[in-house]
């Protein structure tokens, strides 16, 4: 009977309302025994500064942690989430208990319970000191540290460039004080959205929301960030590999070429030798890898944010001294983008786009992440349909063209970590973005 | 291009259609419209059954060579269509996983299909291809310490079976011969069972009946009693890296531990040094509750042990917990008391540090 009536309505698409004091509201229905409400800010790491770099983690995470024990016992599940462009707080439970999540909501987020949360010193203190050691221990992951890194130096001393859950030596010294002026200057109505994901009614959400009393005021604007060629080499060679990320400045989310982008990215995929069928892949560098034993794994992205974004590859290869010829393989055949791709490729490439974006199984909880960047960045959230007609739109050409202005002779960021002594130095890299001869 | 119409071809003979009907069900839309996904669940073909690690290797072998299709020309042609396949094994079952474009039905049916009733099982493939997938796929799972905890303890609980390991840890050898026997025997209609999601039903039950699937043959393995389950074992496996404890037992009334795994979960949180994990593992044929603490500090592990415990003996007030059992695992009612006399514990990693069964 449950499953029936989910198939029947088939999935709704999310539906977004943005009230008279600019507050948005945004549902979507996720077939799930549980659902997901959150408050999400649009002002994840990009709102801080160098002096104040992960207030906005620490502040998810103290109020989700003021409700955490003593609302477990009404089965809700109060937690936080981070991105570069989003905070959020979120309340999970078992469907059907939309009112006990409503009212921990409260419990946690009126204008008087967020005060005497960030009037507890102590509780502060001790979440500061679990940021740090969170932060500390993502450096300790190589993949997690590149891409970062990457981050960090392709649009360097921008708002882009801190890492996205704060820097360890300063979000361990953060005080009361940080977190209630940036509570006060971006948890403003205009700048937050109310998320229900799963089984939550948009009326009665509309309804809660019409009578939360946050503070007004002028949605704040970001600096638009600025890519530039540059790299960032932390060599350790104590590490069984090495880990290298390498980006041209990639498409925004609202882009016009935003599945250009993303369908040029799955040309060549992703690879990883852990799957049995790493020798069977179609695409021409995944041949060349498996051939040579070039790389252990690699991943192709095209990651957005609000103005901005990044193209480009991370690998992990335990053949260090062939780092070389991986990264010249690579980045020769991203050139074939611009001058010879088949047709072939292109629609194994739209195919594979498609499975990935839309047969990918959500929990509520990951729903409502991406619904509240969806609502908050572009205002809106791409229905299956309007996502297959935009990646059938992609043309041969269309990609030919993007990768033409966006790739060929293009300047990179180059990260690496790990045994990276074969990692060529960044203009031998760079001049691989454009060829002598096709 | 590629036609979905001639990779019906090799459809069944009359005499096969004669056998079982395969059981269907359909499950929650839990992806996009456009998008289907089937689930091949073979029952009874997971490592619990046949001698241990086979299950994990003919598991593997899935997507492979068959009769009529090289892998390669499978993998290259889903590529096109826009469709993934995955196989896995549990303790039950082998899960034949495929999410492909709604259109491409019947080309996915009739690949599912071949896997279970023309997979080759080449000597090749086995050195090549299938065992240093499942060495990767067992390193990547012994990295946790937790992992290793929660296999010893099923160890414990149910000896063989259940309590057999679930991956290939390389202790025995196996020929292509015998992991195609096991196929053999354990790929039968009445053990498979088909989950679709976003699929209109009649055009699957058709393609079913046109597929490999109506030839495959009708007795399945001999239904399972239920398993014998042990209490009061200990068992302390020393080794690097993390240290982990777990304690748990076989049981009956779920409802029940699914509070006690709530009440757990709010008295002893995981902090970041510190992964708690507890709930209740179900299958076809029995269930396990257990509760696991991971951490690189043993003391901290040998703690929130100590306390799991002692809850364990004596867990008063449970009812109160009802909603949270019911977020974490679906289930609702159980007992407001436990009282756990005998368990099974298992210590793992830097075990000087953590208590003895009996000093718990």
């Amino acid at each position: 009977m449950f499953s029936k009536r989910f198939l029947s309505t088939s999935v709704a698409k999310a539906k977004i309302t943005q009230l008279a004091n600019g507050l948005t509201v945004a549902t979507k229905s996720v077939p799930s025994s549980t659902s997901t409400i959150g408050l999400y800010s649009a002002a994840g790491s990009r709102a801080e500064n160098p002096y104040n770099s992960g207030v906005s983690t620490l502040l998810g995470s103290v109020l989700a942690k003021s409700a955490y024990s003593s609302s477990l016992a009404s089965g809700v599940i109060v937690s936080s989430s981070n991105s570069k462009e989003t905070t959020g707080v979120t309340f999970s439970f078992a469907n059907g208990a939309l009112s006990d999540a409503l009212s921990v909501f409260e419990k946690t987020l009126s204008t008087k319970a967020v005060e005497s949360t960030f009037s507890d010193a102590e509780l502060i203190k001790s979440e500061a000191e679990k940021a740090a050691s969170f932060s500390e221990s993502l450096e300790e992951k190589p993949i997690e540290r590149v891409l970062e890194h990457l981050t960090s130096t392709a649009f360097q001393s921008t708002s882009l460039a801190l890492p996205t859950y704060g820097k360890a030596e300063t979000v361990g010294t953060l005080e009361p004080m940080d977190l209630t002026s940036f509570f006060g200057k971006y948890f403003i109505n205009s700048n937050l959205a109310l998320v229900g994901t799963g089984d939550v009614d948009h009326e009665k959400l509309i309804e809660f929301a019409s009578k939360l009393t946050f503070a007004s005021g002028v949605k704040p604007v970001t600096k638009p960030a600025k890519f530039l060629g540059s790299e960032v080499r932390l060599r350790d060679d104590t590490l069984p590999s090495a880990y290298v990320a390498i980006a041209a400045k990639g498409e925004s989310v609202l882009s016009p070429n935003y599945y250009v982008a993303k369908v040029a990215a799955k040309v060549n995929g992703s690879y990883s030798t852990a799957s049995p069928f790493y020798k069977l892949q179609g695409g021409k560098l995944a041949d060349l890898v498996s051939e040579y034993h070039l790389a252990d794994t690699f991943s192709h992205f095209s990651t957005s944010y609000s103005d901005t974004g990044l193209w480009g590859f991370v690998t992990k290869s335990s053949n260090i001294d062939n780092l070389d010829d991986l990264i010249h393989f690579t980045l020769k055949d991203w050139g074939r983008l611009s001058t010879s791709i088949s047709e072939a490729e292109i629609e194994r490439a739209k195919s594979a786009l498609k499975v990935e974006l839309l047969g990918t199984e959500v929990t509520p909880l990951e729903a409502s992440d991406k619904l509240a960047s969806d609502a908050l960045v572009s205002g809106f959230e791409a229905s299956a349909a309007e996502i297959v007609s935009r990646i059938d739109k992609v043309t041969t050409s269309d990609v030919t063209k993007w990768a033409q202005a966006t790739l060929y002779d293009q300047d990179i960021a180059v990260s690496g970590t790990g045994q990276i002594e074969a990692l060529f130095d960044y203009n031998r890299i760079r001049n691989d973005m454009s060829m002598m001869r096709w | 291009m590629l036609s979905k119409v001639s990779s019906r071809s090799f459809s069944s003979s009359a005499l096969a259609r004669a056998s079982a009907p395969i059981k269907i069900t359909s499950a929650p839309l839990a992806v996009s419209p456009a998008v289907s996904s089937l689930k091949v669940i073979v029952n009874g073909a997971g490592s619990k059954s046949g001698p241990a690690g086979l299950a994990h290797l003919t598991s593997t072998f899935s997507f492979l060579d068959t009769q009529s299709k090289s892998a390669l020309r499978l993998k290259r042609e889903s590529e096109f269509l826009g469709g993934a396949y995955k196989s896995y094994v549990t303790r039950d079952a082998i899960v034949l996983d495929a999410t492909f474009l709604k259109e491409d039905l019947p080309y996915f049916v009739t690949a599912l299909g071949s896997v279970l009733t023309e997979s080759t099982y080449k000597p090749h493939e086995l050195s090549e291809i299938v065992l240093p997938a499942v060495k990767a796929t067992y390193n990547a799972a012994v990295s946790s310490a937790s992992f290793i905890a929660l296999e010893e303890l099923h160890a414990l609980s149910f000896r063989k079976g259940l309590g057999s390991p679930l991956y290939f840890d390389g202790t025995k050898s196996y020929s292509v011969e015998d992991i195609s026997a096991f196929a053999k025997s354990a790929f039968t209609a009445d053990a498979v069972e088909i989950v679709s999601s976003n699929v209109t039903e009649s055009d699957l039950q058709s393609f079913i009946a046109d597929s490999a699937f109506s030839s495959l043959p009708a007795s399945g393995l001999a239904s399972s009693a239920k398993p014998a389950t042990f209490v009061g074992a200990e068992s302390r496996i020393r080794s690097a890296g993390p240290t982990a404890a777990a304690i748990g037992l076989p049981i009956e009334d779920a409802s029940t531990y699914a509070l006690l795994s709530a009440y757990l979960t709010s008295e002893i949180e995981s902090t970041l040094s510190t992964q708690i994990s507890t709930s209740i593992k179900t299958y076809k044929d029995a269930s396990l509750f257990y509760f696991v603490a991971e951490s690189s500090s043993s003391a901290e592990v040998a703690a929130a042990i100590k306390k799991a415990a002692a809850a364990l003996k004596s867990a008063k007030g449970l009812a109160k917990f009802a909603k949270l059992a019911q977020f974490q695992t679906g289930l609702t009612g159980g007992k407001d008391t436990v009282s756990v006399s005998k368990f099974n514990y298992v210590a793992v990693g830097d075990i000087d540090a953590l208590p003895f069964a009996d000093e718990l």
